[in-house]
């Protein structure tokens, strides 16, 4: 979701009013420090691809650093491990540990991929962005 | 050797930007309501100029899953 605030995407313009309105109500936003990661490397393809400018992606980079979230640097591996593997998902654990920070802290997920959303939903909170 | 004393030994060795880093972590507070909607603001205005130059749409979802895909590989 946080990608779609900086790259132009179909959910560009819900993410921005989800966001905003999050913030007005004082709703805290949290994301694994994975997040910063998968992130970045999202944007190092798309310079490598030549799709993204170095000032577009600079620029990016400053963004996201100024959005108001809260990176979470203390996953619990091993619940981790076991939501990974009850979504069957255990060669891509990423999802998991997103769900598990959802799960430690009572939040709902909110994701713009319909894969994790279906895969997930009957588990845990998780809203697909559409 | 008391925590500060060995951050004082260690950040010997620092860089600036570790040091600026390493003290604006140290300094992070909860931000007031209102701090909070201005860094809001700052940050959609600076996503809206990375997006002002971008003319292909991008599926997000698909970008993370071939990423994850590539690390994989590796």
């Amino acid at each position: 979701m946080i990608l779609a605030l900086v790259l132009e995407e179909r959910h560009t313009e819900k993410a921005i009013s989800l966001v905003t309105r999050w913030i007005a109500e004082g709703t805290k936003l949290h994301a694994p420090l994975l997040a910063q990661y998968e992130i970045v490397n999202a944007l190092v393809k798309k310079r490598a691809s030549a799709e993204l400018e170095a000032a577009e992606a600079d620029t990016a980079l400053a963004a996201i650093e100024n959005l108001v979230v809260s990176y979470d640097e203390t996953p619990n591996m091993a619940r981790a491990t076991e939501i990974a593997l009850e979504m069957q998902r255990h060669k891509k654990s990423n999802d998991a540990f997103y769900l598990e920070l959802a799960e430690r802290l009572d939040a709902r997920v909110w994701t713009v991929d319909q894969g994790l959303a279906n895969n997930d939903a009957s588990r845990h909170r998780t809203t697909l962005i559409e | 050797m008391t925590a500060k004393e060995k951050v004082a030994k260690d950040m010997r060795d620092w860089s600036e930007e570790q040091a600026e880093r390493a003290l604006k972590a140290a300094q992070h507070r909860p931000l007031s309501q209102a701090d909070r909607e201005r860094q809001h603001r700052v940050a959609m205005e600076l996503a809206a100029s990375a997006r002002a130059g971008q003319t292909e749409v991008v599926d997000a979802a698909a970008l993370i899953r071939e990423v994850r895909d590539e690390m994989e590989q590796r």
